[in-house]
């Protein structure tokens, strides 16, 4: 196994471009250490990207924040860019791991797993996160839910590299929220994990994202939710449960695993949903 | 009295009289082991060392076709290998083969490289395995089932009763998930002697045979465990592991570190014995326990699992249960903090909670309703009123299920030993420049045995606890016993004390001229030396010591029956009480506080008291919580073998936790460590059905069960 490990983008991209889908790229290390600890990784060539810090940035702009791929967790919860634009963002990097590994943990890296319990992930879908991805053939973007593809696969070319996440403004009126069951409250990967970004006009709902983590082989958006929610005010009482379990029978496709139960993911995923969409302390 | 007078004989000073002892120490290692300092197997690194790791099975059951280690030798760094089984392998994780190298990643690569062929062969890792009916044998000699109590009898007292309850309770595979793995460092480069440091429960029980594998007298092998970092029961003897080290140490004349990975601890370091308990128990109306009928199943492994007798501390009029030992292909049980306890304790404590509720008794007076033992008595009612159990609105029914938060009560009891016995002794020696040390053989596991060897000399002598220096864990030092069913106290205390009250005495022999007195007016307090009727005026310790020759002065003593019997004592009881948030919409299982009571005799540290019941508590807490081994009985494999997939309770799970020492148990000295995790996770599942209604039989209480017995998920 070859390492290559540079502070220059241009020379990662290259590098990414020489070796072919052999290589992996590293961030902070904290999944793909564990892969290859594992046994489940033998990559040729690892091209280590740690160093490189115009990665690193937290940028406000006109319309929202742009989040480098090498922000780390730690470096979410103490931006007060990510704070003003996507406070959801910073409750979920607090639940990851422990200070160590949040120190480590990067935005890209939850990305570029794109394992259906990671955390930051949800938030990304909720608050319509765009991905920015490069390579030396040039750059392009799209939208989280395109990004994301299935069970721990992505769009991301092997030549292709993350650079960025960015985030749009929120509206003013929004019901947003994070919640994360897990196995205990430390240092536990979710059982299920959820995330919206609700935005009303006055009682009426104007826009709707609703994603949610381990309860399918990748990061789900509940768009067909969302859309049958828009335009009018929230469903009341038993009609939202009714409605709720509707759309999630269809679209969550949860399993038993070491951490818990198909039964428990569809009915917690459905209860955590249900309260925290008809919490009014939520609208922010 | 009269003879006591003539010679006079150890015993402990009136409690209100003691210095040291009886109150709060801080352990005189805390900062070493704080900082880094204290030495543990672990850290031991000697010039030359080699590393080794251990190649395990990866199945449950092989037949070995070849094992080939000279690929391994081939490996750069690569020192040694060693084979430990070449025929066939019982257990998924038997060690296999050993690889030594200079470094321990390079010791992993020789394991890689290793060739071995084998043929599965058949296997049963799960009780649906192993009790099919054309199960493969996994022990040449097969269990059979032990019975307790006469049947007709208990099955006619459950037929006519007021109320019954039948249910089947079970306890998964816990582990001992101690912070320092298993392991050894074996320092010998060829030649007659050898030291070895191995973090285990009994200093002297394991250099006897670290001396045969080298081929070597026992007279010449040192054996030291200056720190450990945990046993709980599973460390006792050179361990598969430690014969692997002393084979490559012989082998290539290095020195080698062997200590277990955290995996080969979850495979192959014992673990605490599951078990299933079917059990049929009938109590009149007024809640008095009459008949009961078990049938229960111990699952150890390849190791015959243990869980202790029904009816566990309750008294029931007529009891029977059968119980059979179901072999599997996995890694023997071992001793794991109170065995067998925790088990049948989950087992009683659930069924005749279950059966309070059916019969609308409050389940605090259906626990002394059938405890003869009044000390029960006194610390239920204790912990129930600390955790506010006679102000709680719903005492003999469960909380409403409908609230998104229920808050709920539970109790528990426990039972232990904690006597000492003979095959202790220590050493005192008071210097000629004022430093005293008592000097044992015996090993702490972090249950402050270091700290209390001082605070007893310091006692007896008047002295500070920083004054005395406590030298344990050594073979060279006078032999002790191993700490293994809270023993330790009980048996060193009184050999500690005996040692350190015949050095007084032969001190104060020394020093009566000086005085002009007899030295039974000899007194040692304060830090100084003085006539207890004052004729002169008193010396400092530091005086009194200059006057000694230069090879100071040393005495003896020893555990015996006599000492023991005014020092010391055996039989305890204690009593736990919880107080948990049940979330319903997720299941969760919030323990709020838990409450101990528990009696030891004399305390001798009270600090360290807390800390064993606090951590009793802790364990007993992720227990009931999260703990639970993972086996796919189709592949053969262990799903959760580590800390990240085995979730042990972390900092923010702890509730608070409040540890009552019962000051009205006025014996002698007992020790104190196991009674503390028996009655925790009983206490903790008790209090969730009393919260909401949620009756979980079945440990871990994880959020799907508690919410399917809420018949919320099916
Ligand atoms: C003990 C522990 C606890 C954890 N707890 C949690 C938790 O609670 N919640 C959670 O969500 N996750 C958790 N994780 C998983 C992990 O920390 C996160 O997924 C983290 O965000 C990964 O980031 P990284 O920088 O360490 O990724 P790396 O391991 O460096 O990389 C991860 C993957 O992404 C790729 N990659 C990395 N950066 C880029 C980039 N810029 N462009 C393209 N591809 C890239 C890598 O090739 C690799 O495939 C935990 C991990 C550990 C070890």
């Amino acid at each position: 196994m070859k390492v290559v490990s540079t502070r220059s983008l241009d020379d990662a991209l290259k590098a990414l471009r020489d070796a072919g889908p052999d290589a992996r790229i590293l961030a902070g290390g904290t999944d793909l250490m564990v892969e290859m600890e594992s046994g489940r990784t033998h990559p040729a060539l690892v091209v280590d990207v740690w160093k490189i810090d115009a990665l690193r940035q937290i940028r406000e702009m006109q319309d929202g924040v742009e989040i480098g791929a090498l922000a780390d967790c730690g470096a979410l919860i103490r931006s007060v860019q990510v704070a003003r634009h996507a406070d959801t963002l910073i409750e979920a990097a607090r639940t990851v791991g422990a200070v160590q590994i949040r120190n480590r943990a990067t935005i890209g890296g939850n990305l570029g797993t794109a394992s259906p319990a990671a955390d930051l992930n949800p938030v990304l879908f909720a608050l319509g996160a765009r991905v920015r991805v490069a390579s030396t053939r040039g750059e392009r973007e799209l939208p989280v839910e395109a990004f994301v593809k299935g069970y721990r696969t992505t769009d991301r070319a092997h030549d292709e590299l993350i650079t960025s996440v960015f985030l749009p403004r929120r509206p003013a009126h929004e019901l947003r929220f994070f919640r994360k069951v897990g196995t205990r409250r430390a240092q536990s990967i979710a059982k299920v994990v959820v995330s919206a970004a609700v935005a009303f006009d006055g009682e009426r709902v104007q826009a709707a994202r609703i994603s949610a983590g381990s309860v399918a082989d990748r990061t789900l958006l509940f768009d067909g939710l969302a859309q049958e929610l828009v335009g009018a005010p929230l469903p009341q009482a038993a009609k939202l449960s009714e409605f709720l379990r509707r759309h999630l029978d269809a679209a969550a496709a949860p399993r038993d695993d070491v951490r818990s139960t198909a039964r428990y993911r569809r009915f917690v995923l459905q209860r955590i949903l249900e309260s925290s969409l008809r919490s009014p302390a939520q609208v922010r | 009295m009269a003879q006591d007078e003539k010679d006079p004989v150890a015993t402990w000073p009136a409690r209100e009289n003691l210095k040291v002892l009886n109150h709060d120490l801080v352990r005189v290692d805390a900062r070493a082991k704080v900082t880094g300092a204290a030495r543990y197997t672990h850290d031991v690194r000697v010039p030359g060392m080699a590393y080794a790791r251990l190649l395990l099975a990866p199945l449950p059951a092989l037949k070995i076709k070849k094992l080939d280690l000279a690929p391994a030798l081939k490996i750069p760094g690569v020192l040694g290998a060693v084979a430990l089984e070449t025929d066939r392998t019982r257990w998924l994780g038997e060690p296999i083969a050993a690889v030594a190298a200079t470094t321990p990643e390079r010791a992993e690569d020789g394991l890689r490289a290793i060739l071995l062929e084998y043929e599965r062969e058949p296997w049963a890792i799960d009780e649906a395995q192993a009790t099919a009916p054309n199960a493969p044998k996994v022990r040449s000699n097969a269990p059979k089932v032990s019975t307790d109590g006469d049947q007709a009898s208990a099955e006619r007292a459950c037929e006519g009763a007021a109320a019954v309850i039948e249910a089947t309770y079970t306890v998964p595979v816990q582990h001992h998930v101690c912070l320092e793995t298993h392991g050894v460092v074996v320092d010998y480069k060829g030649g007659d002697e050898a030291t070895v440091w191995c973090s285990t429960q009994s200093t002297f029980g394991f250099t006897p045979d670290a001396a045969k594998e080298l081929g070597l007298k026992a007279s010449r092998v040192t054996g030291l465990v200056e720190y450990m970092g945990g046993g709980f029961g599973a460390k006792f003897g050179l361990g598969l592991e430690g014969q692997a080290a002393c084979k490559l140490s012989k082998e290539i004349k290095r020195p080698v570190h062997l200590m277990m990975t955290r995996r080969d601890e979850f495979l192959a370091a014992g673990n605490r014995t599951g078990g299933k308990m079917r059990i049929k128990l009938a109590a009149s109306q007024d809640g008095t326990l009459v008949g009961m009928v078990a049938d229960r199943r111990r699952f150890g492994g390849i190791g015959n699992g243990s869980m202790a007798k029904f009816p566990y501390i309750y008294a029931v009029e007529n009891a029977y249960s059968e119980t059979l030992s179901v072999p599997m292909n996995l890694d023997s049980n071992r001793a794991m903090r109170a065995p067998g306890h925790p088990q049948a304790g989950f087992g009683m404590e659930s069924a005749l909670d279950e059966l309070a509720y059916k019969l609308g008794v409050d389940p605090l007076e259906m626990r002394k309703r059938n405890l003869k033992d009044k000390v029960y008595h006194r610390q239920l009612e204790r912990v129930a009123r600390e955790i506010g159990w006679y102000e709680h609105p719903h005492r003999d029914k469960p909380g409403d299920p409908k609230a998104e938060k229920c808050i709920g009560i539970g109790f528990g009891v426990a039972v232990w030993g904690g006597g000492g016995g003979g095959g202790t002794e220590c050493e005192v020696r008071i210097e000629r420049d004022g430093s005293v040390s008592a000097a044992v053989g015996t090993q702490d596991l972090g249950t402050g045995s270091r700290t209390y060897v001082a605070a007893i000399t310091a006692e007896e002598l008047g002295l500070r606890l920083e004054d005395v220096t406590a030298h344990i864990g050594s073979t060279r030092l006078p032999s002790a016993t191993g700490s293994g069913g809270s023993t330790t106290t009980g048996s060193l205390a009184p050999a500690v004390k005996v040692a350190a009250f015949n050095a007084a005495r032969a001190f104060a022999a020394r020093l009566a001229p000086v005085f002009g007195v007899d030295a039974a007016r000899v007194q040692f307090a304060g830090g100084e030396v003085r006539d207890t009727q004052g004729a002169k005026p008193a010396l400092s310790w530091k005086q009194a010591c200059a006057m000694l020759p230069a090879e100071g002065l040393s005495a003896r003593g020893e555990w015996t029956k006599d000492a023991n019997k005014r020092l010391a004592a055996s039989g305890i009881h204690g009593a736990q009480a919880a107080r948990v948030e049940v979330d319903t919409q997720t299941g969760r299982v919030r323990v709020l506080d838990m409450i101990a009571m528990q009696d030891c005799g004399l305390p001798l540290n009270r600090l360290a008291v807390v800390s064993q019941v606090n951590g009793g508590m802790v364990q007993a807490l992720s227990y009931a919580l999260h703990e639970e081994r993972n086996v796919d009985a189709a592949l053969g494999v262990m799903l959760n073998s580590t800390m990240e997939g085995y979730k042990i309770a972390g900092s923010l799970e702890m509730p608070r936790m409040v540890t009552i020492i019962d000051d009205e148990d006025e014996r002698g000295v007992i020790g104190v460590a196991e009674a503390t995790c028996i009655p925790g996770h009983s206490a903790i599942a008790n209090a969730v059905f009393n919260a909401c209604g949620a009756r979980v039989r079945d440990l871990p209480l994880t959020p799907d069960k508690v919410l399917f017995a809420l018949g919320k998920v099916v």
